[in-house]
């Protein structure tokens, strides 16, 4: 967002001295194919492709590939600059339940707006309000201002409106991603059910497991492109190859940085408790990362370096900083640190890590999926117990008295 | 939606130039437009012990307040009517179109998260907005009837004061101000979706335009040269025929009544053009 003075005082400058203005903070590390102007890129480009009816399509791609772009194209938010959609039917997206929720107004009265919102009548309310209210499962509250329900049950009478639209097409964004178990169950069985009707379905998630589950065919978007259009397995698989090889790339080599580089990582290795290099890690075990950073300039910034983890779903699982620890990083011309993780607790599999590098609240350079570790089956209790595969994603210190 | 609209082919692309208003997308969203309106009355005085008393309390406290401050202490005549009925009168017609004015220049900042998640025309929630000060504005002038019957036939009062033909003119006139304010505020919406500064100039025109309105004072006490300039301000001549009409003084002139209804057009045509302009594209730097 831009104020009226930045946005006149770009266009003084264009008119004084007719420079451009080539290292643009919003844009940089986008590929130059994909730019317009100095400032301006391509979300979306050459995108061709249909969806006969009936199809349950599943979309994906990593962070800034033009999913939600995309979405909000076909959804009618947004216009495009080129091209056109065509659409037979009609659509409702889901893009985030429970909009428009009022908090002072009851589950009854939201409701009807919110049916209303997304393109209901009155009268379809009406004829579907039991169904909805039995499907969200508030029927004791239903006259309770919005407010006072808990955040589960408000997202859960914000999807039952939606799951009850009758659209043509639907379009859904991660909603499954909220809810108790129980629930999320219900949904997916209610998107079954739709798509099973006839209807088509387009369902963004970074959760492969549910694009698994109920999508017949996939896409996959990678830098406002298609990369894949094809069966679902096949697709998750390409993606999946997809995130990982800029990986292998040495750190050192990587070009798609982010930020003003006064500072940049250089390498990153891994320490088992003995201190030896490794490249992969147990659950249970020690683990720590050291990262080597070289100084291009010479700042007096307040710095601070984070590692952020996520699955190989893409799922992000946490992250470690350093000002979390009151590390307090000082810059030489090269210097490392070393983030020690006493007992990895997370279950077995690939973890992508991102690095991030800011100085006084700026990001210097910042580096997403920069590296990744396969953690394998471990001992983490003690015990020889584990948690089996699917029973979770994180293991968590405890005892019984 | 409905059956006609069943297996209908949909295309989204870029619309170039003036596109036309969306009437039709509106009239097929008309329960949204009745719920939203419901919605406003509904929640606006929730956990409030008095409820929609507030709709008239407002503006009585108000006019006490400016028959204390401009009556008493400032002395500015009120043409020889009853103070209180003077600025009630000013006050409850400038309060509507205050309301569909400020009400509607935060139209995009407000409902950005809904905006950014659901389509439907966006013209509905300034609709809505004017729709429901409307309901506001119709107690308020219902208890304006009654503080002028109690002052006509139970307080005794040596001014006089009647209501006159240009009533019959009350029915042009109120759309003539939702059309000014609704006009006023789609431009300013569209100003504030870009550049947060107009959040600022909003209120404070609301303001400045509240002073240039004779509202405080009769349009008669402004010296005959530069009567010309209060006439520009679009209110000014809405203001002073509604309470001709309502209460036989101030002034009515049909030249500067008709400018006035001109300008409210062209601002409202003008405000819904970039309205639906900005409308298209406005996710995107909200």
């Amino acid at each position: 967002m831009s104020s009226l003075r930045e946005d006149l005082s770009r266009w003084w400058r264009r008119k004084d001295t007719c420079e451009l203005v080539v290292n643009n903070e919003s844009t940089a590390g986008i590929e130059k194919s994909r730019m317009i102007n100095d400032s301006e890129f391509w979300a979306l480009h050459n995108l061709n492709f249909q969806i006969p009816k009936g199809e349950v399509i599943g979309l994906i791609g990593a962070n800034g590939s033009g999913k939600s772009t995309l979405l909000k194209i076909l959804s009618r938010i947004t216009e495009p600059t080129d091209g056109e959609v065509k659409i037979r039917g009609k659509v409702a997206s889901l893009l985030e339940v429970g909009t428009g929720f009022h908090p002072e107004l009851t589950g009854k009265e939201n409701v009807y707006v919110n049916g209303a919102i997304l393109g209901m009548t009155r009268r379809e309310v009406n004829e579907k309000f039991e169904e909805i209210v039995d499907f969200a499962g508030v029927s004791d509250f239903i006259d309770t201002p919005i407010k006072r329900y808990s955040s589960g049950m408000t997202v859960r009478l914000g999807f039952a409106v939606a799951a009850h639209l009758n659209p043509d097409i639907l379009i859904v964004d991660e909603v499954l991603a909220v809810g108790d178990a129980e629930f999320q169950k219900k949904c997916l069985g209610k998107m079954e059910g739709i798509s099973r009707s006839g209807k088509t379905i387009i369902f963004v998630s970074h959760n492969m497991a549910s694009i698994e589950a109920i999508c017949s065919k996939a896409i996959c978007l990678s830098k406002g492109n298609i990369t894949t259009f094809g069966s679902t397995t096949s697709t998750i698989k390409k993606y999946l190859d997809d995130v990982t090889p800029q990986c292998s790339q040495s750190i050192k080599n990587r070009s798609d940085r982010v930020g003003t580089g006064e500072i940049i990582v250089d390498g990153v290795s891994f320490q088992d408790y003995e201190g030896m290099d490794t490249s992969t890690s147990r659950t249970g075990s020690f683990f720590s990362v050291s990262v080597d950073f070289k100084s291009v300039k010479n700042t007096n910034k307040r710095l601070v370096f984070c590692l952020s983890i996520a699955n190989s779903q893409g799922q992000r699982i946490t992250q470690l900083c350093t000002h979390f620890v009151e590390y307090k990083i000082t810059q030489k011309p090269t210097f490392a640190i070393q983030m020690n993780i006493k007992k990895l607790n997370l279950q077995p599999g690939k973890y992508l890590f991102n690095t991030y590098l800011e100085g006084d609240g700026e990001p210097m350079d910042w580096i997403i999926n920069a590296f990744e570790i396969t953690v394998e089956t471990g001992d983490f209790y003690g015990t020889g117990q584990i948690l089996r595969e699917g029973q979770g994603n994180t293991l968590i210190p405890f005892s019984v008295n | 939606m409905n059956n006609l609209q069943q297996n209908k082919i949909t295309i989204f692309k870029p619309s170039a130039g003036w596109t036309g208003f969306d009437f039709v997308g509106i009239w097929q969203y008309r329960d949204l437009l009745y719920l939203l309106v419901r919605r406003d009355f509904l929640a606006q005085y929730k956990q409030t012990i008095l409820g929609p008393a507030w709709f008239v309390l407002q503006p009585l406290f108000l006019t006490i307040v400016f028959t204390l401050i401009f009556g008493k202490f400032a002395q500015i005549p009120t043409e020889g009517l009853p103070p209180l009925l003077f600025y009630n009168s000013g006050l409850i017609i400038w309060s509507y179109f205050s309301s569909c004015f400020t009400g509607n220049a935060s139209t995009f900042t407000a409902n950005a998260a809904i905006y950014q998640k659901v389509y439907y025309p966006r013209l509905i929630n300034p609709l809505a907005n004017c729709i429901s000060a409307l309901f506001g504005f119709s107690l308020q002038a219902l208890f304006f009837l009654g503080y002028f019957c109690l002052y006509k036939f139970f307080i005794p009062t040596e001014e006089f004061f009647t209501m006159t033909w240009a009533v019959l003119l009350l029915p042009l006139l109120i759309p003539l101000v939702a059309f000014l304010g609704l006009g006023m505020g789609l431009w300013m919406s569209v100003l504030t979706a870009k550049y947060r500064d107009f959040n600022q100039i909003t209120g404070f025109l609301a303001q400045a335009l509240m002073y240039a309105t004779p509202i405080i004072y009769p349009l008669s006490e402004i010296p005959e040269q530069y009567r010309f300039w209060a006439y520009l301000n679009p209110m000014a001549s809405v203001v002073e025929t509604f309470r001709f009409a309502l209460l036989g003084k101030g002034s009515f002139s049909a030249p500067h009544l008709i400018y006035s209804g001109i300008l409210a057009l062209c601002i409202l045509l003008s405000g819904m053009y970039f309205f639906k302009r900005t409308e298209k594209r406005v996710v995107d730097y909200l």
